[in-house]
């Protein structure tokens, strides 16, 4: 293997990986648009390369949370920690908001004990990262007085996953203990214009969350170009928490995916699909966190053109069709999105910068709401 | 399934052909790039344009209520204690309030440096004697010339005792006085005082009270300054020669209590005080008072239930009184009340002191409300900040809201409001309103 001169990774990669955990851990969006209802947006735990292919290579990529099994062909120590913002736009009628995100929605470590890739990651499994402050109006003595209401939230739900896989004859077999955790600060105030006559409202509240769930994936390669991958999350209880005790429950949403790829060559052609059972979540919220199953798709291809450094640059490209899981006002939310990116070898195999670019577009139907988002991730993954 | 970081292993012909320095350093700039572009994006979450449409959780309605959430109220006096307010009330207003003012001067000088010598000099021949007395013009009232009388006022036995004092305003002890043809014009007042008078005290080493009435055909009433950060304001001039080279020495008001033994406040409060000669008329019944001579102050304790304090957020509260009209002086003119704030626990029981104690609204963010003692109807008093602050009061303070002039102890005007003893719908009551603690933290 080529080492680059002057460009050890013990040197650098470190700082570098450190600066991208630095990258704010906490996820926003603002409420108020079509991605954010219920619980918040499902980042879907893709790595940055899966996301380069709309998820489609994510039965098959091993640091997406999705299908153990991927871990099979772990050959080494790795470490991956991706930033995410991404650019919203969202149009009602003659209105247009526009709001910018910052998310890290993935971290992973994994490495292997002989025959078993083990690894441990936390993806975002919903954000509910927002700030809305809209103008308002209360009737206080038969007087209508005018309000400014702000509600405010910040946190997520969280998967921690802590998973093996390995190879047994012919199949690559896989298994993850779940564990869905996570914290919203929420902050409801109402501000009235006449200060002298009215106090303000400002309370806040905090909201944890527990869950279990188990994993269970396997991968099968039926032609020596051919993969075919399968993966099912089974969910356990979820609760809601203030101050450690359980004010709502529901069950952590129960997955199960299909994904097939073809390599030719050095090209690799791939498609997913899996059905998501949100609707487990109901009861956890109110009625404005009303959740429907998701069936979601992708298709999407990986290619290499170019080199960098004597090892080949990886393009991406993909399409997903997905469903948002919070219904808004009893209305789906569905996105489809355009995806593409890029895999640059920065130093061999030791270290990989990966982007990926999507364009998702959601819409209710039946309304004319409709919403952009454009986002932008970068994961470098290392091998130290 | 085989590691897809080996297909980057197994293809070797996509070799390029920089140098590998400069790889590196590319390398190194588009990770540099990569995040700082990442990093560098500032959030920007401010949303709710959309609202109501994409915001499905609706704000909850406030709720608004009149509780009869007073427990306990009272009118308290007299007020100030005395020696506590900065300024006095000196007044005649016919046949209703009538005030004299008590000034004390125990301690003399009896020496002077003059300017020939170096040693000091008994002070025998005194020349230019006043007493100088600050006045507030503006919040005075003068509706004709009067005549301010000065007295001698000092006596032996139970020199406290206001009817004692009050008995020495006779012609006999008149030591001399000012007339004062109508407004003033200057914000003092010199009254002048007999040298020959002052010279004997100083021989006898012995003390001076000076007492004040006014004496007028016309409603008289001024506002005086008795003290200034705890000092006694007025003083006592005089000329230490008759040679007008000298700076005429100046006395501060001070006094001895016999028995009160290192008690500075209570001394200071016989230094510069009212003597009541005759008081506002006593409130009618089913009545409470602010105001007044002597001054009162109206005393609320409030019983409100814990699901509002505890587990709401108040947005506004308002004490409802019922003002009933007062016939009392200046009962044309707004008077500003100022709220006051309970800040002792229940181990005080006289409502009285814990009134006294109390701590100024103002710091609570109460603000002062304007009223005219001749209106009646409903008056509300935002009290919304006192209210909200009991969620996290201590069990041992009291809800308790006490009401008083912004002047008291300067003015004799008074409010009336009907009491807890009045019917239903005109005593005091509380109008709250109110954002019950609903779950809002889950969608």
């Amino acid at each position: 293997m080529m080492m680059p001169a002057r460009l050890h990774p013990a040197r650098w990669l470190v700082g570098a990986t450190v600066a991208l955990l630095a990258l704010p851990l906490a996820n926003a969006q603002a409420q108020g648009a079509l991605s954010a209802q219920g619980f918040g947006y499902p980042n879907g735990g893709l790595s940055t390369r899966a996301l380069g292919t709309a998820g489609a290579t994510s039965e098959f990529d091993l640091l997406s949370a999705r299908n153990p099994s991927a871990l099979t062909g772990l050959g080494a120590t790795v470490l991956s920690v991706q930033g995410e913002p991404e650019w919203r736009s969202l149009r009602v009628g003659e209105l247009t908001e526009r709001s910018v995100l910052q998310r890290t929605p993935l971290v992973a470590a994994g490495l292997r004990l002989n025959r078993v890739g083990l690894m441990i990651s936390s993806s975002t499994l919903l954000d509910r990262s927002f700030a809305t402050e809209s103008p308002g109006s209360t009737i206080i003595d038969g007087n209508v007085v005018p309000t400014t209401d702000r509600l405010e939230s910040r946190g997520s739900m969280s998967e921690l996953r802590v998973s093996a896989g390995w190879q047994w004859k012919s199949l690559g077999l896989g298994v993850a203990a779940v564990g869905v955790t996570g914290e919203h600060d929420v902050v409801r105030a109402r501000s009235f214009a006449d200060t002298l006559a009215f106090g303000n409202v400002r309370d806040s509240a905090r909201l944890g969350f527990q869950g279990l769930g188990a994993a269970f994936g396997v991968n099968w390669r039926p032609a020596p170009d051919l993969l075919i991958g399968a993966s099912y999350l089974i969910g356990g209880g979820l609760d809601a928490l203030r101050n450690d005790v359980s004010v709502a429950s529901a069950s952590v949403p129960s997955r199960i995916g299909l994904g097939v790829l073809y390599e030719a060559g050095a090209t690799v052609v791939a498609a997913s699909l899996e059905q998501i059972a949100w609707s487990g979540m109901n009861g956890l919220g109110g009625e404005a966190a009303v959740a429907q199953d998701a069936t979601n798709w992708s298709v999407g291809v990986e290619f290499p053109v170019g080199a960098f450094r004597r090892v080949p640059i990886l393009w991406r490209a993909g399409y997903a069709q997905r469903d948002l899981p919070f219904l808004l006002r009893d209305l789906p939310v569905t996105e489809r999105g355009f995806h593409g990116g890029v895999g640059i070898p920065l130093a061999g195999e030791f270290a990989v910068l990966d982007f990926a670019l999507r364009s998702a577009q959601r819409r209710v139907s039946g309304d004319e709401a409709q919403e952009t988002g454009i986002g932008f991730s970068a994961a470098l993954t290392i091998r130290p | 399934m085989p590691e897809r970081f080996s297909l980057l292993r197994s293809i070797s012909r996509w070799s390029n052909t920089f140098s590998t320095r400069a790889q590196s350093a590319a390398a190194l700039l588009l990770l540099t790039g990569t995040v700082v572009f990442t990093s560098a994006c500032t959030e920007e979450l401010e949303g709710g344009g959309a609202c109501p449409a994409l915001c499905p959780q609706e704000q909850a309605p406030f709720e608004d209520t009149v509780l009869d959430a007073i427990a306990l109220d009272t009118t308290l006096g007299p007020y100030p204690l005395l020696g506590l307010s900065p300024f006095v009330m000196l007044a005649s207003r016919g046949d209703t309030i009538e005030t004299h003012l008590v000034v004390r001067f125990d301690s003399l000088r009896t020496t002077f440096f003059p300017n020939d010598s170096t040693g000091s000099r008994p002070i025998t021949d005194i020349d230019s004697t006043v007493l100088s007395l600050r006045v507030d013009s503006l919040n005075s009232v003068i509706n004709g010339p009067f005549v301010i009388e000065l007295y001698d006022v000092d006596t032996t036995p139970t020199d406290t005792s206001a009817a004692t004092v009050r008995s020495l305003f006779r012609p006999d002890r008149k030591l001399s006085e000012l007339a004062v043809p109508g407004a003033l014009t200057t914000d003092s007042l010199r009254i002048p005082v007999p040298n020959a008078f002052l010279a004997q005290r100083i021989a006898d080493s012995a003390r001076v009270r000076l007492g004040l009435r006014i004496v007028s055909e016309s409603s008289v009433s001024l506002r005086l300054q008795a003290f200034i950060g705890g000092a006694a304001d007025p003083r006592l001039s005089f000329d230490p020669l008759t040679d007008t080279l000298y700076d005429p020495i100046d006395v501060v008001p001070n006094t001895r209590l016999e028995g009160a033994v290192d008690d500075a406040p209570l001394e200071r409060s016989y230094t510069v005080y009212a003597l009541t000669v005759r008081g506002s008329e006593p409130a009618p019944a089913n009545t409470i008072t602010i105001g007044g001579w002597p001054a009162r102050r109206a005393w609320f304790r409030f019983n409100v239930p814990a699901r509002i304090i505890d587990s709401s957020t108040v947005v506004r509260a308002e004490l409802l009184l019922t003002q009933r009209p007062s016939s009392g002086t200046d009962r044309g003119d707004s008077i500003t009340v100022l709220p006051l704030v309970n800040v002792t626990t229940t181990a005080v029981t006289d409502l009285y002191l814990a009134s006294a104690l109390s701590a100024d609204g103002r710091l609570l963010g109460l603000g002062t409300q304007r009223f005219v003692p001749q209106d009646s109807g409903q008056r509300a008093i935002n009290i919304v900040n006192v209210v909200r602050s009991w969620a996290s009061l201590d069990s041992t303070i009291s809800r308790v809201l006490s009401l008083r002039l912004a002047d008291e102890g300067a003015s004799s005007a008074e409010l009336l409001f009907y009491d807890l003893s009045a019917p239903a719908e005109l005593r005091p009551r509380l109008r709250i309103t109110y954002l019950p603690r609903t779950e809002f933290a889950l969608p």
